[in-house]
């Protein structure tokens, strides 16, 4: 059943032609803008390309949030789902795993070649790929949950936005903060065991409470 | 055809009891009372925004009614209105950019028949464009198609708004047929409409909303 | 007592006699602890008088906190018991937390100047108690933007219970982002053996300040109620419904 929604929602966007894509333009542009804007030279922006790459997926993330619900909710497909006897916190589940593959994983994949123009060592590069791989359950899961509660309310993306925040703070600080403090011995330090937990806090907590909301829309 | 349509054995019965339904915090309509089981063709008129959609919302457990029960019975036991009930609202909710076959294989796998897909669509003469996108239907093919899944729930009851919106008269001839098939094996029809067409021929009930 | 007041109608009552008196013993503690945080008390040795907005800066904070906690608990209510009483409370308690949580960020903000020579820091405490007036912020914003009350009420309660649980980790995740860049900005608040001339006017200060968040609490439950009771009182049905059987 999951696999089912899964499907549908990634050959839905596949065909979409270009809608996947606003959050990889918006990416690069971000990393562009910013890179023009510090200076352009390499001592400037090595040492920050870490957190800029880390703000670009996240405000790009942001951006695409608005997409997982509303639509659905629009065209009557939840109801749907719900008198189909599937479950919200499927549908949650559901959409958690779309969302991932069909916005966060471009972002990630273009995150190598991304770093490189930023200069960033080969080290690092795996360790950025690292925290960001660890903290997408967290950015998919509460960008799942705001939208849960903003899909009845046409353009809510200010809401989503402002919702959210609050929650992927501490994902931000935590990505940044192994990167860090990684050596070249292991990338499993403390900080980065913070960002697992975050994101499996977020599973844990996140999930249910997005099919509460999601419920409760539907009502 | 006839596995399309199976026989309801069960007695079915859905107990309205003085339901109030509210929109946001406006309150529509109160007191609404009534019994509905098998074989039962159930009519809602009124004019437009009067409440019908709301109404049919409530019975299909997609709206909370503010006051009173609606309970849904299988054999006189108690169940959940999930299992009896396939909803037709009155716009479609087919996604644009899959096609006639990916949007009724999807909803056949979600109600556990996927094997009537083929026969399904052959029934309402879609099958000869199965792999047409949905959003390049006619009027006609697309509310074939939003027969077409009705059918594949294979659920006992169905709730229709305005299904003859903008049919020409071979289409409003096919959901009579539809739905007329469907009652004589047992099921039930709510419908809410402003056309009269001959499916008033075996109604059973006139549920009449008028402005207060 | 709880299950006495749940009723609305009876907690009307009670708040009658019940918020007056509240709000009498608030003014006259506002007053006591006025005058001992401006008049009576000594200014610090280094700081000189600037150390008198630490009276408004940590109840302010206090209030804050206890706010968000009681916002929790009310919510619980809301979201297991689907109690309109406790939607009521949640909201009011919110709009006032929300007050208190700027007013700490401003009165630590106007004593930092002075103080340590910054308007803001991006320490540990600052970050999460900002971060904290979002979440405020992002609950508000639910009960506005939703019209139907219910589904406003059960929305927010949500909200409210995840960020609830995401404090913690706010507070834990700046705690240790801060250790690692920058020096913590000592707060002599949580040091132990606070002279007794600074600590009195703090204690009637923060005994003040929550006074009168209950009474704001109670002030916001009473008019919500009331709204309550007209919208219910003006709500005829906009169509009625035959049923006929052929």
């Amino acid at each position: 059943m999951i696999l089912n929604l899964i499907k549908r929602d990634i050959v839905i966007a596949s065909r979409s032609g270009g809608s996947v894509l606003n959050g990889l333009i918006f990416f690069c542009l971000f990393i562009a803008l910013a890179s023009i804007s510090l200076g352009g030279t390499s001592d400037v922006l090595k040492p920050l390309s870490p957190a800029l790459i880390w703000l670009a997926i996240v405000f790009s993330t942001m951006l695409s949030y608005q997409n997982i619900f509303q639509e659905d909710y629009k065209d009557g497909n939840l109801s749907q789902l719900r008198l189909g006897g599937i479950s919200a916190l499927n549908i949650c589940i559901a959409k958690s795993i779309s969302f991932s593959i069909q916005s966060i994983l471009p972002l990630i994949l273009s995150v190598p070649i991304v770093a490189i123009l930023l200069n960033m060592p080969l080290s690092e590069i795996k360790t950025i790929m690292a925290t960001l791989i660890i903290a997408t359950p967290g950015l998919t899961v509460y960008g799942v949950f705001s939208s849960a509660i903003a899909a009845k309310i046409p353009g809510g993306s200010f809401f989503i936005v402002l919702i959210t925040s609050p929650f992927l703070i501490p994902l931000l600080i935590f990505g940044l903060e192994s990167m860090n403090s990684a050596s070249d011995v292991s990338i499993f330090n403390s900080e980065l065991r913070v960002l697992i937990g975050l994101s499996l806090i977020a599973i844990a907590i996140g999930l249910p409470a997005s099919a509460a909301a999601l419920k409760t829309n539907m009502e | 055809m006839k596995n399309l349509f199976p026989l309801i054995k069960k007695e079915i019965r859905i107990e309205i009891n003085g339901v109030s339904v509210s929109r946001g915090n406006q309150l529509l309509f109160k007191n609404l009372t009534s019994t509905i089981t098998n074989h039962d063709v159930v009519i809602v008129r009124g004019d437009n925004g009067i409440g019908k959609t709301s109404l049919l919302e409530a019975i299909s457990g997609l709206l909370t009614y503010s006051s009173g029960k609606i309970k849904f019975l299988i054999s006189e036991k108690r169940t959940s209105f999930k299992n009896l009930i396939a909803y037709q609202p009155s716009s479609s909710y087919c996604k644009t950019l899959l096609t006639i076959n990916e949007e009724l294989t999807f909803w056949a796998n979600i109600h556990n028949n996927s094997s009537l897909v083929d026969d399904v669509l052959k029934f309402v003469n879609l099958h000869g464009v199965f792999n047409l996108k949905t959003q390049n239907l006619s009027t006609g093919q697309r509310k074939r198609l939003e027969i077409a899944k009705v059918i594949i729930t294979q659920k006992p009851i169905w709730i229709f708004d305005e299904p003859y919106a903008g049919m020409d008269d071979n289409g409003v001839e096919l959901i009579d047929t539809v739905l007329k098939e469907h009652v004589s094996r047992g099921g039930i029809v709510i419908l809410a409409s402003h056309k009269h067409t001959k499916i008033e021929k075996i109604q059973t009930k006139i549920i009449n909303m008028k402005a207060n | 007592m709880i299950n006495y007041l749940a009723n609305p109608s009876r907690f009307l009552k009670f708040s009658k006699f019940f918020s007056p008196f509240v709000g009498w013993i608030t003014l006259i503690s506002l007053l006591v602890a006025l005058y001992y945080s401006l008049i009576k008390s000594p200014p610090a040795e280094e700081h000189g008088q600037s150390v008198r907005m630490m009276y408004t800066h940590v109840p302010a904070a206090w209030c804050a906190l206890l706010a968000y906690t009681s916002l929790t608990v009310a919510s619980m209510f809301s979201f297991i018991w689907r109690h309109p009483l406790a939607d009521s409370a949640a909201k009011s308690i919110a709009k006032p937390g929300l007050a208190f949580t700027f007013l700490a960020l401003l009165t630590g903000s106007l004593w930092g100047k002075p103080a340590w020579g910054t308007w803001w820091q991006w320490d540990g405490r600052m970050t999460s108690v900002l971060i904290l007036f979002f979440i405020y912020i992002g609950y508000l914003t639910v009960w506005s933007i939703i019209t139907e009350r219910k589904k406003a009420a059960r929305l927010a309660s949500i909200i409210a219970m995840v960020g609830f649980i995401n404090i913690p980790i706010i507070k834990f995740s700046v705690d240790w982002w801060n250790t690692l860049h920058q020096p913590a900005s000592i707060s002599s608040i949580g040091s132990p053996g606070l002279p007794f001339e600074i600590l009195t006017p703090l204690l009637l200060m923060t005994l003040s300040y929550s006074l009168f968040f209950i009474w704001l609490v109670i002030k916001g439950i009473e008019k919500d109620i009331t709204k309550m009771n007209i919208q219910n009182r003006k709500n005829k049905p906009l169509a009625f419904t035959e049923v006929e059987d052929t």
